[in-house]
């Protein structure tokens, strides 16, 4: 796996999962009528907090803005899942499919790997 | 004149039925609410009581107890929607079921006395602050918000800056909608907890324009130890922090020495500022930009007085802050619900 992003994570713990990029409710629906075990879910919107019916279900979550005291952080933290809030992405599209893994660093700070295959 | 005179002064031009409401606690000023109030006014006004008793600077505000949303949600159209959605598991079903009741509550018109009683309330309140640049926030503080195992946290709405009459009542309306919108329905449910339990009251408190607003956590909750405390801050309001539509600064502080562990500067280009017509976005001055939001002088400041919060509270607290003028006031504060 390659690093391809670095953000803040909201609880120490790694999660490893296949990434689906959600950018609407239907998609949530749809993932959740799928199985969400184990997936981790990329948002662009930390204020979107409809994540909840797939939360408790979910490896991680991956968000594009944010940080530590938004609320989808504190809510995952209530699932005791990470998220990696406030990530730089090159590409996030081309990550949707892909295993993924959440990894904490030093400190607040956590990195995204995806595989590179 | 002290609060208590200049409130029972006021008292005195009120009608009979209005008077007897504030008796009745359906509306009250939240110094006047306690600790066992929360069934009645919420887990946020009953914590933002204790602040002001505990001698914090909060903002000044009246509550809407919860009897009012229970005469909303009791009404016949919005009762059935409610026991649709506490019967049924399927989510597809759920988003349907919140969906029509979003429409059909949008057509419930406040009662006249209700009215009346939130209109007295916001007037003695403009007199207590008196009046006000920014408006005021209108706020949700439902009976199952801010307690100690889960938060609720950015599930049910605030209005900012809201100014006029008319529009302080729609935006009243418009929280207890934000209770029974799909995204708190599925939040509670996903937490066991059916939505027919839920009751909301809501605060109105005057709004301040912040110069730096943020979160404090008395704990570190990324590692979850309680000698450090973490940071967040942006310039002007909070709502693009908590709302996580900025890269805010993050500060890590020990709480002993009230040394900085660690320091990460943001990355924001805009912010939110309040003003006569409401909220608005404007570009982050350059000679904001790259700049940490808080010196060590502020941050030492702040930490302290959360944790005389903390203490007061008995356990780890996350609050939400601002400072206008230099001056640090607290907006908020929950217990930490993941240590």
């Amino acid at each position: 796996m390659k690093k391809v992003g670095e953000g803040l994570i909201s609880l120490r713990i790694s999660a490893q999962g296949e990434l689906r990029y959600i950018k609407s409710i239907q998609e949530v629906v749809d993932l959740w009528k799928e199985g969400a075990e184990g997936k981790i879910v990329l948002v662009d919107d930390a204020g979107t907090t409809t994540l909840s019916p797939i939360l408790p279900k979910l490896a991680g979550v991956v968000c594009t803005s944010g940080a530590l005291g938004s609320h989808l952080a504190i809510v995952t933290r209530e699932f005791e899942i990470p998220a990696l809030m406030g990530t730089q992405l090159d590409d996030p599209l081309q990550l949707h499919g892909k295993q993924v893994r959440i990894e904490p660093e030093e400190g607040t700070s956590g990195i995204l790997l995806a595989d590179d295959t | 004149m002290s609060q208590k005179r200049e409130q029972a002064a006021y008292f005195s031009l009120m009608t009979p039925e209005a008077q007897n409401m504030f008796r009745e606690k359906t509306v009250s000023f939240l110094e006047d609410i306690r600790l066992d109030d929360i069934q009645r006014f919420g887990g946020k006004a009953v914590n933002t009581s204790r602040l002001l008793q505990g001698g914090f600077k909060v903002p000044s505000g009246f509550s809407i107890s919860a009897e009012c949303f229970d005469e909303f949600t009791q009404g016949s159209p919005v009762r059935a929607y409610i026991e649709r959605l506490d019967r049924t598991d399927d989510l597809e079903e759920m988003l349907q079921a919140a969906i029509e009741l979003e429409q059909v509550a949008s057509d419930y018109e406040l009662p006249p006395d209700l009215e009346k009683q939130i209109l007295d309330a916001v007037s003695l309140l403009e007199r207590r602050v008196g009046g006000t640049v920014s408006g005021y926030a209108v706020r949700s503080s439902a009976t199952v918000e801010d307690g100690s195992s889960f938060s609720f946290a950015g599930q049910a709405e605030t209005h900012l800056c809201v100014r006029d009459h008319e529009a302080i009542l729609q935006s009243v309306k418009s929280v207890w909608l934000s209770a029974l919108t799909p995204r708190a329905v599925l939040y509670l449910k996903s937490k066991g907890v059916p939505p027919s339990q839920v009751r909301m009251s809501v605060i109105v408190q005057q709004m301040i324009p912040a110069d730096i607003s943020g979160v404090l956590f008395t704990a570190n909750v990324v590692t979850g130890e309680r000698k450090q405390a973490l940071v967040e801050a942006i310039h002007g309001l909070g709502e693009p922090l908590v709302g996580g539509k900025v890269t805010p600064d993050t500060y890590i502080l020990d709480k002993e020495t009230l040394d900085i562990v660690e320091e990460r500067i943001g990355k924001t280009d805009t912010m939110l500022i309040a003003g006569e017509h409401g909220s608005s976005e404007v570009p982050l001055p350059d000679s904001l930009r790259g700049e940490p939001v808080l010196d060590h002088a502020r941050l030492r400041l702040l930490l302290d007085t959360g944790l005389k919060i903390e203490e007061m509270m008995g356990y780890p607290q996350d609050i939400e802050w601002c400072i206008h003028e230099n001056r640090l006031v607290i907006l908020q504060s929950r217990p930490i619900t993941t240590l």
